[in-house]
């Protein structure tokens, strides 16, 4: 009998519209003009994480995310803690009205230390459900950076500094006890010709890590032309963003399900419309009744921070009603 | 050296390498802080006016003394580019707070219902700088195929729907300011190019936001995928493109070199977001590389982005450098 499980693939809004709710902006404001410490500011946010893992939890998610709410975005906090980092220019992500730092990468860069751990941590405290660590992946890393370096020329070249540097991370994330590891490359659903470089770089982020699952998460993009290419993926789930193509995606999934536990994302991201209940019941009961899956994962198609924090939550809210509706 | 011939037409005298600025400047510490009281309802409208128009005044003034061509009114009574024009249209609402970069943030409006112009939606601010000076002042507004993108839809079956009926609203809004005589008008435009299939639905918007309408029309675009794009955007029914050359290393110059096009292009070529002064050296370079790639009665200089995120004095900085390296190149290309 297939169990449905709902998690959180992503990010949070920080904020909401009434004035706590604007907490974080205003610790950041007095942050960037050196009014308060950085301490200060991460008592405010772990604040902010709790709150949004309580919200999660409420909605009674089986899998949480921390809201990723000390991102800037989702690639300059991986090449922070990068000696002799540059920036070059604030670019578009992904054609939104959101933008991200892209960096410079030095030759001979280091990897000093790592960010993610701590932040595991905090989260698996505040939680009694497994918390999902949240990485961009290697191929979108390398595809939104640039380098003058001759070692780092070239996207497969950047791409395996990133899943050097990823490694990293989950390792000493792992140490702490993480076991969920998702890593997000919406970069290979735009660009499935990269398909082979990121099956390889998944080898290489996953490198001594044999205890945990990993998740590959796909969104913005059609991702039928990618499905033959996912199953050879050294992942144990696929998150799929479902509202681009369902139809044609589920087709190609039906020719050859595969093995991997399958996340749909159903919970359209990117509107402040509603999503159809019955709509998504549906389509995971056709799913658990035509193949040996176990367990099915609904989730929001990508990260809810694009939505203000009440539409966010209706989207939560959404995945709980499919949660009850799917098990009757 | 030939000159443009819309330009001519509309009885627009420019020099060489005409000198503009992309659109918001900063605003006053005081003037933030009266719109948040006024939006709180602490403080009345009428005090913000004023300050707006004082703020506006101060900008033009600091224009013209280093020299602009094509002059902006700064965009002293505007917070975001997406919310200050969709609040005026009818059939938007105001959405909820959505993050754009690091700590800034604006409500994401809502399509409820039909579009449809039912008021000028920047002629007014536009009409009191113009007031203020000889020098043309150009009509800065978001054009429809950023506001379909950049907005949430939940009114429309197709986003190309959605698309057609904000260009019919935008046509009427320059034909008003036209008919009030705005003679240079700027369609920001960078939620394009957003992906390759979009060149289509963005030609078609551009052309049905701009018909009929007797100005010199700018559309200001992201640099980003512009190479794939640009020789196609040749044929839309506008008169120059404004792109930021710093903020992407200057990578579409190759392909605007290469593709032949008579409409002229404002190069970004000061970086909004650094938070220092370039130099008057260092802008000389970045013209130096447009000028040898580009023929000259194409090129106008200006920022990559709004300054309204520096400082005040970073941004008369920027601009007075800016205004120093152009006119130098100006010398030294007669």
């Amino acid at each position: 009998m297939t169990q449905l499980f709902i998690a959180n693939v992503g990010n949070l809004p920080r904020v909401g519209d009434d004035k706590d709710e604007q907490r974080h902006r205003r610790a950041r404001a007095h942050f960037d003009r050196k009014e308060i410490s950085a301490h200060a500011l991460h008592d405010v946010e772990h604040s902010i994480s709790q709150e949004l893992i309580a919200r999660q939890l409420a909605f009674g998610l089986d899998e949480v995310t921390d809201g990723l709410i000390t991102w800037n975005d989702p690639i300059s906090p991986f090449s922070q803690n990068i000696s002799n980092i540059e920036w070059i220019g604030w670019r578009r992500y992904y054609g939104f009205n959101f933008y991200y730092r892209r960096p410079l990468l030095p030759a001979n860069g280091r990897i000093k230390g790592n960010w993610i751990a701590p932040l595991y941590r905090s989260a698996q405290n505040m939680s009694d459900r497994p918390v999902r660590v949240v990485l961009t992946g290697p191929l979108t890393l390398a595809l939104h950076s640039d380098s003058n370096a001759k070692t780092l020329s070239t996207v497969a070249k950047r791409a395996a500094f990133f899943a050097k540097l990823l490694n990293k991370e989950i390792t000493a994330a792992h140490k702490e006890g993480a076991a969920i590891f998702q890593i997000d490359e919406p970069a290979l659903a735009e660009h499935p010709n990269h398909a082979d470089l990121a099956r390889a770089m998944l080898h290489d982020i996953r490198y001594k890590i044999s205890t945990a699952k990993f998740i590959l998460n796909l969104f913005y993009f059609p991702l039928a032309p990618l499905w033959p290419k996912l199953q050879a993926m050294p992942v144990e789930g696929l998150n799929l963003d479902m509202t681009h193509d369902e139809s044609a995606l589920l087709d190609a999934m039906r020719r050859s399900p595969g093995d991997q536990e399958i996340g749909f994302g159903v919970a359209n991201a990117l509107t402040t419309k509603p999503d159809d209940v019955d709509r998504s019941v549906a389509l995971l009961t056709h799913w658990a009744e035509h193949t040996n899956a176990t367990r099915i994962f609904a989730t929001p198609s990508s990260g809810l921070e694009g939505l203000p924090r009440q539409f966010a939550y209706q989207k939560l809210a959404f995945l709980s009603q499919v949660k009850a509706r799917f098990h009757g | 050296m030939a000159k443009n011939a819309k330009l001519q037409k509309l009885a627009l005298d420019l020099p060489l390498f005409p000198i503009t600025t992309a659109g918001s400047l900063p605003k006053p510490m005081e003037l933030t802080e009266l719109r948040f009281r006024v939006s709180r309802g602490i403080h009345q409208n009428s005090e913000l006016d004023r300050k707006e128009k004082l703020s506006t005044e101060i900008w033009v003034r600091q224009q013209e003394r280093f020299g602009f061509d094509a002059i902006v009114d700064g965009e002293m009574d505007r917070g975001d580019m997406v919310q200050h024009v969709a609040q005026k249209i009818n059939g938007f609402e105001q959405g909820g707070t959505v993050r754009c970069v690091g700590n800034r943030y604006y409500r994401k409006p809502i399509v409820k219902s039909k579009i449809e112009w039912s008021a000028p939606l920047v002629h007014d601010n536009w009409r009191y700088a113009q007031r203020l000076t000889h020098k043309p002042v150009k009509a800065v507004l978001t054009g429809p195929f950023t506001l379909a993108n950049w907005s949430f839809n939940e009114h429309y079956d197709t986003r190309e729907a959605l698309c057609h009926d904000l260009a019919i609203a935008i046509n009427k809004e320059l034909r008003f300011l036209t008919e009030n005589n705005t003679k240079i008008i700027q369609l920001d435009e960078l939620a394009f190019p957003l992906r390759d299939g979009d060149v289509g639905l963005m030609e078609k918007t551009i052309t049905e936001a701009v018909r009929g309408i007797n100005a010199y029309i700018i559309v200001r675009i992201s640099s980003e995928g512009l190479a794939n794009v640009w020789a196609r955007m040749q044929r839309w029914p506008v008169d120059q493109f404004y792109i930021d050359m710093v903020n992407c290393n200057f990578e579409p110059l190759p392909i605007i070199k290469k593709t032949r096009s008579s409409k002229q292009i404002t190069f970004g070529i000061v970086d909004s977001y650094r938070h220092s002064v370039e130099p008057v050296a260092l802008l000389t370079r970045r013209i130096k590389k447009i000028t040898s790639a580009i023929a000259a009665d194409r090129i106008w200089f200006g920022t990559d982005f709004g300054l309204k995120t520096c400082s005040i004095e970073e941004a008369t900085g920027k601009l007075k450098h800016l205004s120093e390296a152009v006119r130098a190149a100006r010398l030294k290309h007669r």
